[in-house]
């Protein structure tokens, strides 16, 4: 049922109108990969799927405030899921009963890890793919704190007190470590060809 | 200005800084077209880094919710609060006019509606279907027969359990509120397999913001995690739980209260039971 046609903001403007088509359409572009973003950050299926449930819902109700000047639609909507996603993390922080997910400095994740199953039937455009494998890749090329600093600053919603004071660094060195990581990643990113100043 | 921000923008667009500090950087951005540009370029390279999650394959029926989700939005916010959702605090009502003999009749009638509500809402899903299945694109027959699944399965259960209630075979466990929960008290309808029981309690006390009640089958090898469930204002709550086929042998069951979305040993046990 895809309508290859019809562009992303195109749909936003359906959807800003009520259209319930261009919300399910939107849904089957992007839904694998909001999933994605859930599980990963939540790390738990039976959230993601709700939060993925809460994003699109977010999406239908606030469509009319999308300003396709700022951004592109495949931007904004990761940036709600990940907000998201965060909050529902730092809910279930806030519980005393819950404890945190196992140390993010002892077993933080290679990022090649995630590599999709090639196997697996994932609907989407194969160079959007392809642009995810770079990214991907890019990524293991940091140094082990500019990833630590990444992976508990946005998959894990830690605050820079919060980074300091679990990874024992000074306040200061944070900012300096989240700096050098984005810089060395568009470095990395522009090695392997991939344009960030074109995403958006 | 641009000295006062620029070395916290980095961690801005990653969602790391501090909430203070957010608000001063965006009291910043809104006034810095150069701090602006830069927030924007750390901000493009990071919904890349969104991008590196392994995309995942919902389940067709998630598709379904949030379409339903969305129909009619502004109908439901105008329309005046729906008699069939409304239902419990009548029934709580009226199951506190009688004693507990009179229990399983008023739950057994309450659900004896709401189950021919649900049968009712299949007959007009199915007809809406049928009458439109020429017409209508694939895409909406999907979220119709999707809907009706849902329906379909909420009806089955009711059926379950009023068909437990009924049961000659059915036995009851009478379940006590212990110190923290004085005032409570509450039945376990059993079903002649054990393999289902409808749980109905009452006087419960509210729970705090991000708690929830949930049911434990007791056995053998301690308390095996089942439903959470929710108890309205007076603090009346009911829910039918499903009992494994390596749980049949149960001595009781349990009602604690845990975290939101339940967990897997006790937290605080408030009610229980046994055979």
């Amino acid at each position: 049922m895809s309508v290859p046609g019809v562009s992303d903001g195109e749909l936003m403007q359906r959807i800003a109108h009520g259209d319930g088509r261009a919300l399910a359409e939107l849904y089957d572009r992007y839904a694998a990969q909001v999933m994605g973003l859930c599980v990963r950050i939540l790390n738990e299926r039976e959230l993601a799927e709700e939060a993925l449930q809460e994003v699109f819902i977010r999406v239908w109700e606030k469509a009319q405030t999308f300003e396709a000047s700022r951004g592109n639609v495949h931007a904004w909507l990761l940036g709600i899921t990940r907000n998201l996603c965060i909050d529902q993390l730092r809910r279930t922080r806030a519980r005393p009963q819950v404890s945190e997910p196992a140390g993010a400095d002892s077993d933080l994740p290679s990022f090649e890890e995630s590599l999709p199953d090639p196997e697996a039937d994932v609907p989407g455009e194969a160079a959007s793919r392809e642009r995810a494998r770079l990214v991907r890749r890019a990524l293991n090329v940091l140094s082990l704190e500019q990833r630590q600093v990444i992976e508990l600053s946005y998959f894990r919603g830690l605050t820079r007190r919060e980074i300091a004071r679990r990874l024992r660094w000074p306040e200061g060195t944070v900012h300096t470590r989240a700096r050098l990581a984005l810089q060395t990643l568009r470095q990395a990113l522009t090695a392997e060809g991939v344009d960030s100043e074109d995403v958006i | 200005m641009n000295d006062h921000v620029d070395e916290l923008l980095a961690l801005y667009a990653l969602g790391g800084l501090e909430p203070e500090e957010t608000a001063r950087v965006e009291a910043h951005l809104a006034g810095c077209a150069e701090c602006r540009a830069e927030a924007a370029t750390h901000l493009q390279l990071v919904s890349l880094i969104a991008e590196s999650a392994q995309p995942v394959e919902p389940p067709g029926l998630t598709r379904a919710r949030v379409l339903r989700r969305t129909q009619k939005p502004s109908a439901a916010a105008a329309a005046p609060p729906d008699p069939r959702v409304d239902w419990w605090p009548r029934v709580a009502h009226v199951l506190q006019q009688w004693a507990w003999p009179a229990l399983a009749g008023a739950v057994l009638i309450a659900l004896f509606v709401w189950n021919i509500r649900l049968r009712e809402d299949i007959d007009f899903l199915q007809s809406q279907l049928d009458s439109q299945f020429e017409t209508q694109q694939q895409i909406l027959n999907d979220f119709r027969q999707q809907a009706l699944l849902t329906y379909q399965q909420q009806a089955d259960v009711q059926q379950a359990t009023v068909g437990i209630i009924t049961s000659p075979n059915t036995q009851e466990i009478a379940l006590a509120g212990n110190d923290s929960a004085s005032r409570a008290s509450g039945r376990v309808f059993v079903g002649a397999d054990h393999r289902t029981a409808v749980i109905v309690v009452k006087d419960l006390p509210p729970l705090k913001p991000g708690q929830t009640y949930q049911v434990w089958v007791l056995t053998e090898a301690g308390p095996q995690p089942s439903l959470v469930f929710a108890v309205n204002d007076s603090g009346w709550g009911t829910t039918t739980v499903s009992v494994p086929a390596a749980q049949v042998n149960f001595s009781g069951f349990g009602i604690s209260v845990e975290p939101e979305g339940g967990s897997q040993t006790p937290t605080e046990v408030v009610m229980a039971g046994n055979m």
